[in-house]
This record gives C-alpha cells, sequence and structure tokens, in this order.
C-alpha cells in the first residue's frame, strides 16, 4: 500500500513527534532545556515583537486610513458636546454659587426679627461720581425711600428712590451717604461717609476715643435707617496727626459692592430716637 | 420710523450704560456713553428732533443715577449746543475728527458731572482712582467714537432709505 519511501517519512515523523514528547516530559526541569529556551526566546521575541509593531501599525494605518472619513464629522460632534458640557459647567457653578448666596440671605432672613425683602441688583450707575445700583423690588412690593438695604455681610445703602416695581439704592461708598456707626469695641460713635473707591471714612469721632485698625464698626440705629448691630466695617487706618479734634478713620466695608447681586430690603425702619425724658 | 430708530438706539444705550455686563476695562467699567449717542444727534440730525431726544437720554440718566435730578440733562443739552455748531465750520464726518470729538465730549461730561461733587466739598479732589477712571473713559471714547457714530449714522440713513423706498413704492 505504501511504498518505502513514503513507509519511511511517515516512520521519521512518528519518531520525532514521539521524541519531543518524550523529551518534553522527561526533561522539564532541566537547567541545559532551559538556557535553550532562553536562547530561543531571545532570539525569536524580537522577531516576534518587530512583526507584531509592523501589523500594529499597519492595522493602525488601516483602521485610521478609514477611520478619517469619519473623524471631521465625530470631531465636530465633540466640540459640539464639549462646548454644551462647559456651558452647562459654567451655569452648574454660577447655581452653585447663586445657592450659597440665598442660603446666606435666607439664613439671615430667618435670623432677623426685621422684615427684610430679597432684591436682586439689575443696574449700576455708570457715572465714577455717583454710587448707585438699580434693584427689582418697588413700591409695589413694599419698598419705601429712604429704607435700608443690608446683605448678610453688611450695611449696602439706602433707597433713594422708589418706582412701582424698581428701586434705586444710594450706595454706602457714595459720599452722599452717612450712617451712624458705632465701634464694637471702644462703644465710640461716628458718621461713616462715603469715599468711593477709597473705602468709607468716619467723621466726628474724638482723639481721646480708643480707635484702633482692625475694630468692627457696626450701625447704631440711631439714624433711625439702619437697625442697630449690623457690620458696617472694619478700620483699616485711624490717624491722631492731623489738625482739629477729631480723628481721621478710613473704614474697610465687608460688602464688596462691585460683585453685590443680591440684597435685602429692610422693610421696617427702626424707630428714630426719642426727645421725650422719662 | 426715524423716531423709532432713535428712540431705539437711545434705549439701547441707556441700557448699555446701566445693565451689568462682563466689563472689559479695569475699574468700574464703562462711563456714561451717551455723549457719542449726542454726538450723533448733534451732528447729524435736524436740531428739533436731536434735542427732544437729548432731552429724553437726559431725564432717563437723571432717573436712574444718584446724581443731583437734571445734572444729566443740562450736561447733555450743553453738549449737544456745543458741538452742534461743528457742522457749520468743520468736516464732521472724518473718522479723526469723530474720534477727537468723542474723547473731548466724554472729557467734558466727566469734569461737568463732577463739577457738583466737587463744588459741594464732598471730596476735596479728584483722587487717583477717579482720574484712571475718566482716562480710560477718554481713551476709550476715542477709540469707539468714530465707529459708533458711523455706525448710528448709517443705520438712519438706511431707515431713512426703506422708508422713501417704501412711500414711492405705494
Amino acid at each position: 500500500m505504501f511504498t518505502r519511501k513514503t513507509a519511511t517519512i511517515f516512520i521519521l515523523i512518528v519518531l520525532f513527534v514521539v521524541f519531543s514528547v518524550v523529551v518534553s516530559v522527561t526533561d522539564r526541569g532541566r537547567a541545559g532545556s532551559r538556557s535553550v529556551e532562553t536562547l530561543l526566546l531571545s532570539a525569536i521575541a524580537p522577531l516576534s515583537d518587530a512583526a507584531s509593531r509592523a501589523f500594529a501599525s499597519m492595522s493602525r494605518v488601516w483602521s485610521g486610513y478609514f477611520g478619517l472619513v469619519n473623524t471631521a464629522q465625530e470631531n465636530e460632534k465633540l466640540k459640539r458636546d464639549l462646548t454644551t458640557v462647559r456651558q452647562l459647567l459654567i451655569e452648574e457653578r454660577e447655581t452653585t454659587e447663586e445657592n450659597k448666596r440665598l442660603k446666606a440671605l435666607l439664613s439671615f432672613t430667618e435670623k432677623s426679627d426685621r422684615k427684610l425683602l430679597a432684591a436682586r441688583v439689575v443696574g449700576e450707575d455708570p457715572s465714577a461720581w455717583f454710587r448707585s445700583v438699580v434693584i427689582n423690588r418697588g413700591k409695589n412690593d413694599g419698598v419705601k425711600e429712604g429704607a435700608a438695604v443690608v446683605t448678610p455681610l453688611g450695611v449696602v445703602g439706602r433707597v433713594l428712590r422708589a418706582s412701582g416695581s424698581y428701586s434705586l439704592v444710594l450706595l454706602l461708598l457714595d459720599p452722599n451717604h452717612a450712617v451712624d456707626v458705632r465701634f464694637s469695641r471702644s462703644r465710640a460713635r461716628g458718621v461713616m461717609v462715603g469715599a468711593r473707591e477709597r473705602g468709607l471714612r468716619v467723621k466726628y469721632v474724638l482723639k481721646k476715643e480708643d480707635v484702633k485698625k482692625g475694630d468692627l464698626l457696626v450701625t447704631s440705629g440711631l439714624d433711625g435707617v439702619f437697625p442697630p448691630g449690623i457690620p458696617a466695617g472694619v478700620v483699616a487706618e485711624a490717624s491722631r496727626q492731623g489738625e482739629g479734634m477729631f480723628q481721621d478713620i478710613t473704614v474697610l466695608p465687608f460688602v464688596s459692592f462691585d460683585k453685590l447681586e443680591e440684597v435685602l430690603v429692610v422693610q421696617e425702619n427702626p424707630e428714630p430716637p426719642s426727645w421725650e425724658g422719662p | 420710523m426715524i423716531a423709532l430708530y432713535q428712540a431705539a438706539m437711545a434705549l439701547l444705550f441707556i441700557l448699555a450704560s446701566f445693565v451689568r455686563l462682563p466689563f472689559f476695562l479695569p475699574g468700574r467699567g464703562l462711563a456714561d456713553m451717551n455723549a457719542l449717542f449726542v454726538l450723533y444727534l448733534a451732528y447729524f440730525r435736524p436740531v428739533r428732533q436731536g434735542a427732544a431726544f437729548v432731552c429724553a437720554v437726559g431725564i432717563a440718566m437723571d432717573s436712574l443715577s444718584a446724581g443731583p435730578f437734571g445734572l444729566h440733562l443740562v450736561v447733555y443739552l450743553f453738549l449737544f449746543t456745543v458741538f452742534r455748531l461743528a457742522p457749520r465750520y468743520l468736516q464732521v464726518k472724518n473718522a479723526l475728527f469723530l474720534a477727537a470729538s468723542s474723547a473731548l465730549a466724554v472729557l467734558v461730561e466727566e469734569g461737568a458731572l463732577a463739577f457738583p461733587v466737587l463744588a459741594a466739598g464732598a471730596e476735596p479732589a479728584a483722587p487717583p482712582e477717579l482720574a484712571r477712571h475718566i482716562f480710560m473713559s477718554v481713551l476709550f471714547a476715542g477709540v469707539v467714537g468714530w465707529p459708533v457714530i458711523s455706525a448710528l449714522r448709517a443705520g438712519s440713513e438706511k431707515v431713512s432709505a426703506w422708508r422713501t423706498a417704501r412711500r414711492t413704492t405705494a
């Protein structure tokens, strides 16, 4: 059936296989075979690696080339998605910040024993000479001219004019604005007036009064506009060098007027001081 | 129709002055840029129409500002009257002239607005922050004056042309 030559080749193959199996089973654990394997591995692995890299590169080129067809569209879509996500992120940050501010306002409103009305700043006087803002609450909401305007941080100003739905608020920084204040440590009194970008000044504080840098100022309530005890600012500089009997006091407000967004209008002003004796 | 256009522009300028925008100038943002609108009215509109809009803008600004009532009105009317003389002697369409007159108008406006404040003694002198603000405002007006006034003029001419074409068609 088989020729002699075919039978010889078949026997040789069978022997080779059997020999290989026998060698691989019986020689496991021998150092010599490991050396051979290591040698072969060292010789073949780089080739295999090179081949793999070549195939991988070819694959990348292939898929990249055909992928370019959709890349532009996908890129545009991703850009749009990124823009949307960025917009959402900005909105979320704004909402978070607004939430914080509104929570502070709400907390302050709940703590206060006076009726407070929340309002949003919708406009600002562009002139460098007059400091005022427009809020979105007016007479229809119960805002009265002369009403005090505050934030949880401190005094903001007072309502100068009120229309049906909007009011003009004269800010504390305006030189035409004045508040009766008290130094919380020494209990000395003074009149705080605006000085625009330079902050605030406190007038009519005698040189004998103990006023130091860092002293806290609160409203005294004696002006009949602002409720007592509202933070007004902190002393930045107090000098007794000038002429006259009064100190030269510069105050930094707690409220950041350029970032003012929401305010509270005090709807019930404190009773003005009575002159009637006991 | 042209009155409607001017009313819309006046409202736009007032809103642009008062609405809180992301400012791109140091300090407290842009000055009152209504002076540019007043210049446009002075140079390119008939005297009655211009005066009426100047009064309207002035009263609106006085209502929205914390300054003494009538201050903006007087300042705008002063600017309108003074700059109204320019077309008699000068080429007011010239870009350089428009830029220079815009800067000058804002400077005069700021000075006029400052006068009652300084005269009342509320401020001993103009502090450096205000000086910087005025300088930046004057500079800004000088840069944007020509394109803004030219755009206002071009807009009014288009509105007039459109109105004329409609009348002719009718």
